[in-house]
């Protein structure tokens, strides 16, 4: 009779504290950012997971993934944009080090938080991982806006790793070269621009929709000088052009330069994906951080100073434009601009901030993705006293 | 400075007609629904499939629904994509409230280089997967649609694959 009522009253403590959402969730992991560039709302997020690490193992994660994020931040367009990245690493701990690999004779099988295994689908290269537990941990552990990309670091160091709507990649250090190659096709919307023999199957019928690939109709135009032969038969890289052979064929298919990241591993990306990935990190990242003040109706006395100003991301070696237009006038092009309100005429004016990115790395800008605007209406009444 | 100053003038009066950009602040409130979608549901969870030989099911199930913090994910341009999933919140008319695009979490990309360095791979998809999608915390949102953008060579249609009721 006493146990039993022990039992129900220590059910109806867990049942309270259920409730009331008093237990952390059984899938949330310990998170360190490594890499603070601001408020999330306003970056690109990248949520880091490690598989196969034990308790023990933990300062080599997180050094592992300090390698990781040098290297990958060590190429263009990321280098010039870090500033414009977050970085948080979520510490999963796994019961058993390494990853399964069942084409091991014998088989290797480890117990892992997010179970990475080779040799999946039968390619040796392959590393499947639990997504929905990957998902569900970074869910757990971050914000959305915290989460826009996430990648599974795998505790291995054969070479191997995946792509989709999570990358996955094992400690090989010539595996962030397939990350950035991932991160054009999820993060980019970038096609592949290799040839090959089927699978995947060649299909030259319609024009395709990626900007890096085309069948009849060149969509980067503006990257081609004059003097270049089109179609381009040229080996020497970093030319755009119009080069023969993308998207799983051979022939009728074209693509911008003779190689890119999206090609092989071990190159650049080159202009017209760079491009892309420019205008990609801008649609997550508005060019104005913060304005003020921030009502959008300010009202001034005659004679009343008011400062306004913008601040902004900032890329690693050139700063956005700004320019500020009084009643439609260019008055300033700093940061922080202040409004003397002693030669304005008494009423209402208006008072705009532009920003934009002059990065040489776009070109075309259609969406205007890297331009920013805030505008503010100034009423300026009677004469302050004077003494 | 007056020529720099004379080309900044150009370029925003180009633009001015563009109206208002997004706002920097994004305080809506908001959920998150974890959905599970079984696309081949009589296949092992498991299983890898080559997506040009099956056609996918249209099984989608909210499992979880949670209230999130901090801001809600936006995209300041809707770029589609074959490899997304676009969801579309709707409201009991069927009003559209609110548009995401995610990455489709079906697909599994096998990517590996040969000796040259150059490239080779295959596209795989899941039989099954799980994707969260922020909701705005609207009460007159009833239901998720769950969109493939399809390219037909000059514009994407968009297919519905299925529906999430909340």
């Amino acid at each position: 009779m006493q146990r039993s009522r022990r039992v129900i009253f220590g059910l109806s403590v867990w049942c309270f504290v259920l409730l009331v959402g008093g237990l952390p969730s059984v899938w949330a992991a310990p998170v360190t950012t490594v890499l603070n560039n601001g408020d999330p709302a306003n970056r690109v997020d990248l949520a880091i997971l490690g598989d196969g690490y034990t308790a023990a193992e933990m300062s080599q994660y997180a050094m592992q993934v300090q390698q990781l994020l040098q290297a990958l931040f060590a190429q263009e367009p990321f280098l010039e944009y870090q500033g414009y990245f977050n970085v948080h690493r979520i510490d999963v701990v796994s019961a058993e080090s390494g990853a399964t690999h069942p084409e091991l004779n014998p088989p290797v099988f480890k117990n892992t938080a997010l179970g990475a295994t080779y040799y999946c689908a039968g390619i040796p290269q392959l590393i499947c991982a639990d997504v929905s537990a990957a998902l569900t941990i970074a869910a757990e552990s971050l914000s959305a806006a915290q989460r826009d990309l996430v990648l599974v670091l795998v505790n291995d160091p054969t070479y191997g790793g995946s792509g989709g709507a999570i990358a996955v990649a094992s400690t090989h250090t010539a595996v962030v070269e397939l990350v950035l190659h991932e991160l054009g096709h999820s993060f980019g919307l970038l096609a592949d621009e290799y040839g090959g023999s089927p699978p995947p199957m060649c299909d030259a019928a319609i024009e395709p929709s990626e900007p890096n690939v085309t069948k009849d109709l060149i969509k980067w135009t503006s990257w081609i000088d004059p003097s270049t032969q089109i179609p381009t038969f040229t080996g020497t890289p970093g030319i755009p052009g119009l080069y023969q052979g993308a998207k799983y064929c051979d022939y009728s298919l074209f693509r911008p330069t003779y190689n890119s990241k999206m090609r092989s591993l071990g190159v650049s990306f080159e202009q017209i994906n760079r491009e892309q990935l420019v205008k990609r990190i801008y649609n997550l990242v508005l060019p104005i951080d913060q304005s003020s003040p921030a009502a959008t109706a300010v009202r001034l006395m005659r004679g009343q100073s008011q400062t306004f100003a913008v601040a902004t991301p900032v890329p690693r070696t050139h700063a956005l434009t700004l320019a500020w237009l009084l009643d439609g006038q260019l008055a300033s092009t700093e940061a922080v601009f202040t409004l003397k309100t002693l030669k304005l005429p008494p009423g209402s004016h208006s008072l705009e901030v532009f920003v934009y990115d002059p990065t040489p790395m776009v070109r075309n800008d259609p969406n205007q993705l890297l331009w920013a605007h805030r505008v503010w209406t100034v009423e300026v009444v009677g004469w302050l006293p004077r003494y | 400075m007056a020529i720099r100053g004379s080309f900044l003038l150009i370029i925003i009066i180009s633009i001015m007609s563009v109206g208002a950009f997004c706002s920097p602040t994004f305080a809506q409130t908001f959920h998150e629904v974890r959905v599970r979608w079984d696309a081949h549901p009589t296949l092992p969870s498991d299983s890898l499939l080559d997506p040009q030989r099956f056609r996918a099911a249209s099984l989608f199930a909210a499992v979880e629904r949670r209230q999130a913090s901090g801001a809600i994910p936006r995209q300041r341009a809707i770029e589609l994509s074959a490899n997304q999933l676009l969801i579309i919140a709707v409201d009991r008319l069927g009003r559209d409230r609110q548009r995401m695009l995610l990455p489709d979490p079906r697909i599994l990309r096998a990517e590996w280089p040969d000796p040259t360095g150059e490239l080779q791979g295959v596209v795989l998809h899941r039989a099954n997967a799980e994707f969260f999608v922020p909701v705005p915390d609207d009460p007159a949102i009833t239901e998720l649609r769950v969109y493939h953008p399809r390219w037909t060579g000059h514009a994407f249609d968009l297919d519905l694959l299925g529906t999430v009721q909340l």
